[in-house]
């Protein structure tokens, strides 16, 4: 007999000094108790108002395709308990919390629910902050590498080739006139495919047309490089002409059309693949489409996975709604869709 | 279009004799203002993309053997080559080559193009083996081969 008193002084002294929000509610969410703790969300003014007090503070839950939703709610589930998951509320002071929460139906005949509500603001800022910290590192190793590579690119083609054109004319002042003819368009020959060669370091690195002339203009050199290097051509379309766009969200497209078809390229095993940029005056439409083998959309990535990532980062950061689509066996689109600022919104 | 070497090697012999998937011969073709790699010639391919594909000289499978004037054998292509430098060999990616042996085809001793002899499954082949693989194809070829002198 002591040892239930006990447990009831317990859960008592629980219920009242802890720092978990407990709601007691009847199945249409009318709060039957709360405890002290529940005083962050709401004052004593508020209980005797509306019949459900609890949704009127409540902002929502997070499912896997919201941070905030009312999809799903936990007081309209029906006989699902919904445990373990993230709730956001409103507290007295106006500003919206997120907890851990717990749904769940003690009694049905008597019809008693319980939520329960934990704080985790500590825990998510501590995500957060690792998240960022482990994007950081992302973003340096990538431009490490990017940097690792245009230092050999420049060791390897330039200082190899400029050494060889040293060594044809350093002979020069040693060779006979009849020889000397042939040598010197020889090196003439080597020098061109030294100027080529850093030409394309540079375009890779950033096409100067991108700058000067303009998106329209930079894809399709860039596409010509494409069919000429990979052998995959790439049919595109576009009635933007030589209309200029800000600087930031030309690169961002010429980004990720150029990483959309080298992926094409590189695991769609087509000939071709199609390119669409149109301006549809409201709003510019974006599609990368091929016929090619497709990828399971729900599988592990085939390469590091940043790339797709990477074009849905830069998308969202102009501002567009960026789609991928893929069948296994019929193939990929990518879609884009950027709305434009009309010249009077400027 | 026509590069400098005879069109007279036989490739699906050469297919046969090595039992590879498929062998391509590339070649540095020369326009007045330009010169540039390309896979001449191509049998066993598994699609046309060879014929479109243009390097600059010294780049691709074929630019690494005429550049080095040696052999060179991959016996796992998604071992020896990683995944970011793999785009350099757009061969390897159309052909869906694995592994491959990829020879210098020598015209008065200096390198004037390639032999690329590929594998779509491993195990086929073994460095090894390989100086045995390119005298086996040497009097197919009515030309010399790099690395069979060294």
């Amino acid at each position: 007999m002591t040892k239930q008193k006990d447990l009831t002084q317990y859960l008592q002294l629980l219920y009242e000094q802890s720092n978990e929000i407990i709601f007691f509610l009847d199945r249409e969410g009318k709060i039957i108790y709360r405890n002290g703790a529940s005083y962050e969300i709401m004052g004593d003014d508020v209980q005797h108002q509306l019949d459900n007090a609890l949704c009127h503070h409540c902002e929502g839950l997070t499912d896997e395709n919201h941070l905030v939703t009312c999809e799903g709610c936990y007081l309209y589930s029906g006989a699902n308990d919904k445990v373990d998951f993230q709730l956001f509320m409103k507290l007295q002071d106006g500003t919206v919390k997120p907890y851990s929460a717990n749904y769940q139906t003690l009694s049905y005949e008597d019809d008693i629910r319980v939520l329960r509500l934990n704080n985790i603001s500590n825990q998510m800022k501590t995500q957060q902050v690792l998240h960022q910290k482990m994007l950081t590192k992302h973003i340096m190793a990538a431009q490490e590498d990017e940097r690792k590579r245009i230092s050999r690119e420049l060791h390897d083609s330039i200082i190899q080739n400029i050494l060889n054109i040293l060594v044809e004319v350093r002979l020069f002042k040693y060779l006979p006139a009849d020889e000397l003819s042939e040598k010197t368009e020889q090196a003439e020959s080597l020098l061109n495919n030294l100027m080529k060669s850093i030409r394309n370091i540079s375009v890779e690195l950033r096409p100067s047309s991108l700058d000067d002339l303009g998106l329209l203009s930079a894809l399709r050199s860039h596409f010509k490089y494409i069919g000429k290097n990979y052998g995959m051509a790439v049919l595109f379309e576009s009635n933007i002409e030589d209309t200029r766009f800000d600087t930031e969200i030309e690169t961002a497209l010429y980004r990720i059309i150029q990483e959309s078809v080298f992926n094409a390229m590189k695991y769609a095993d087509v000939d071709s693949v199609d390119v669409t940029l149109m301006d549809r005056g409201e709003y510019l439409e974006v599609s990368i489409e091929d016929e090619g083998g497709g990828f399971d959309m729900h599988g592990s990535p085939k390469g590091t996975g940043l790339g797709l990532f990477g074009m849905r980062e830069r998308a969202e950061a102009i501002g567009a709604n960026f789609s991928i689509k893929s069948v296994v066996g019929k193939g990929t689109k990518i879609a884009l869709i950027l709305p434009l600022k009309k010249e009077e919104d400027k | 279009m026509n590069g400098t070497i005879e069109q007279t090697i036989d490739l699906d012999h050469i297919r046969r004799i090595t039992r590879s998937d498929c062998v391509g011969m590339a070649e540095e073709i020369r326009t007045f203002d330009d010169t540039v790699v390309k896979w001449t010639r191509m049998t066993g391919n598994m699609n046309n993309r060879y014929k479109r594909i243009s390097v600059a000289p010294g780049k691709g499978v074929a630019g690494i053997v005429k550049k080095t004037g040696k052999p060179w054998i991959v016996e796992d292509v998604n071992k020896e080559i990683p995944l970011s430098e793999k785009y350099r060999y757009p061969i390897i990616i159309n052909e869906k080559i694995v592994s491959f042996i990829a020879i210098p085809i020598l015209k008065q001793g200096m390198p004037e193009g390639a032999l690329i002899i590929g594998f779509r499954t491993l195990g086929r082949i073994s460095k090894s083996l390989m100086m045995d693989y390119i005298e086996d194809i040497q009097p197919v070829c009515k030309c010399e081969l790099g690395g069979v002198h060294l």
